[in-house]
């Protein structure tokens, strides 16, 4: 048995796109133990809700983070909408899924970037961001933005996008696709990234029950957690809906899960099209949360379910807002999985479960 | 398994152009929807103030008394909220980004000086505006 040693791990580190810290705790070459310390980036966002109006407070929710803009304005709209029984016109529903699906291809080959260049893979890096830039020009198109889209509103969204350019849309996915197939190909049958991955960063079914993990991390673990199941907004449309499950439980997996969702997103970006109906994109939405009501609602984002919960005080401020997002659920389970593993495996293992600590600490 | 998943692009890579811009020689083509920077058509503007109260940034200030519309535009997020809420639609969404400077300085609009024509066409239209409301007081008054 060798002498243990204390090594500190970030905030700063080339590999982490954002300030997460650990103590390892190393044995030889090996990790005993990851005590994880966060706390780094926290902006008070949700004690805002005191100074800004519901309804310029989306505007906020967005700015949590850069990658799950959409998702928060979203959630963010939905738990006001519960909160004060708006019910949203169905166009609304499908553009806002249709957006939200986008930014889950966004998200993902980002994540799918940041992981081959993590591996040392650069060109893989570099095509996984090109392709991405589609989806980011389809934003840009349709919203205006590129990150920040500020297209979700309390009662529907603010941008209608026209049938022809929805029509433009698929377009521009199916054109990605034999492109993305490519990407595919390598990040699951190429030797040299499955060499890097397999095995990398276990986590059982068991454990994943346990741990509470949620998104591509627990499906990739077996867990069928998927809260589209639900059908919640324009999720309820969709023919049919099956989440994906790895069942290897490694990096691989995660890698698996991420990829495939990407393909699901065109996928379900199609259907919607196809059956969006026409009408009006916004509901008026007037007066104040009622005193002492609270909502909830849920979201999957593409890291995972995010939950928020919101409780009026009968004013314009709204008195609690919290969220709570899908890293924070999986920073137990990130713990284990770097328990035992070798010690040039942390960074890969910490990005597998594609942290966002902006999210996080809110 | 197998390798060189990737080499069909990567081959293709080394003869097509490149996918990214030489930007500043290369001039960006903006979409028509995009969020570049908010600008005031001052001459319709009639100081009304919603976009001040709309702005969640706090970027906009308007000063009916000095008759000035002000923009932060380093405060601006390009939410389009002020532009969606003006009555009278003398807001606009550039698509062009604001221009980098030195110095973060608001910007200041006044309402141009009336030549005698229009203050005396714009005194006319309030002397008439008073008259009216003065008229539906005494019906009120009255009835």
């Amino acid at each position: 048995m060798g002498k243990r040693t204390v090594i500190p791990f970030g905030p700063q580190h080339p590999v982490l796109p954002e300030p997460v810290h650990f103590d390892l705790v190393i044995e030889d070459e090996k990790v005993v133990e990851a005590i994880p310390q966060v706390g780094f980036i926290h902006r008070g966002l949700e004690k805002l809700v005191e100074k800004r109006d519901y309804q310029s407070f989306v505007y906020i929710t967005e700015r949590i983070c850069g990658i799950c803009s959409f998702g928060h304005s979203l959630g963010y709209s939905q738990t006001i909408e519960a909160l004060m029984e708006v019910e949203v016109p169905p166009r609304a529903e499908y553009l806002r899924v249709i957006w939200h699906e986008l930014s889950r291809v966004h998200s993902h080959l980002l994540w799918m970037g940041l992981l081959a260049d993590a591996f040392g893979f650069e060109n893989l890096f570099m095509q996984c961001w090109r392709l991405r830039e589609r989806v980011l020009d389809i934003f840009e198109q349709t919203t205006g933005g590129r990150v920040i889209l500020s297209a979700c509103n309390v009662g529907g969204v603010n941008q209608d996008i026209a049938n022809e350019d929805l029509r433009g849309i698929v377009q521009v996915l199916d054109g990605m696709r034999g492109e993305y197939d490519q990407l595919l190909k390598t990040f699951l049958r190429d030797r040299s990234v499955a060499n890097r991955l397999s095995g990398v960063g276990y986590l059982s079914e068991q454990q994943a029950k346990e741990l509470c993990v949620v998104g591509p991390f627990a499906r990739a673990s077996g867990l069928a957690e998927d809260v589209r199941n639900f059908g919640y907004g324009g999720y309820g449309a969709l023919a049919a809906f099956e989440p994906v499950v790895s069942t290897s439980g490694d990096g691989y997996g995660r890698c698996e899960v991420r990829a495939l969702e990407v393909l699901q997103a065109f996928d379900i970006v199609k259907e919607l099209v196809d059956k969006i109906p026409d009408g009006p994109i916004d509901a008026k939405v007037k007066g104040a949360p009622e005193a002492a009501s609270a909502a909830v609602s849920r979201l999957e984002q593409p890291r995972g379910e995010c939950f928020y919960y919101s409780k009026g005080n009968g004013t314009k401020f709204l008195e609690r807002f919290r969220i709570r997002t899908p890293t924070s659920q999986n920073i137990a389970g990130m713990t284990i999985t770097l328990q035992g593993c070798d010690l040039a495996d942390v960074p890969l293992n910490i990005l597998t479960i594609d942290p966002c600590i902006s999210c996080t600490e809110r | 398994m197998g390798s060189f998943h990737l080499a069909k692009m990567s081959l293709k890579n080394l003869f097509s152009k490149p996918a990214t811009q030489l930007y500043p020689i290369q001039k960006p083509v903006y979409f028509a929807r995009t969020k570049g920077r908010v600008v005031n058509d001052i001459k319709l503007c009639i100081l009304c103030g919603t976009c001040e109260r709309k702005c969640p940034a706090g970027a906009l200030k308007v000063d009916k008394a000095a008759e000035t519309w002000t923009i932060n535009p380093f405060s601006c997020v390009q939410c389009y909220s002020c532009v969606r809420a003006c009555p009278k639609k003398s807001l606009t969404m550039l698509a062009e980004y604001t221009p980098a400077a030195t110095v973060k300085v608001a910007r200041v609009e006044k309402k141009p000086e009336l030549t005698p024509e229009e203050r005396a066409a714009k005194e006319a239209a309030e002397a008439e505006k008073a008259a009216k409301v003065a008229a539906a007081k005494a019906k009120k008054a009255a009835g």
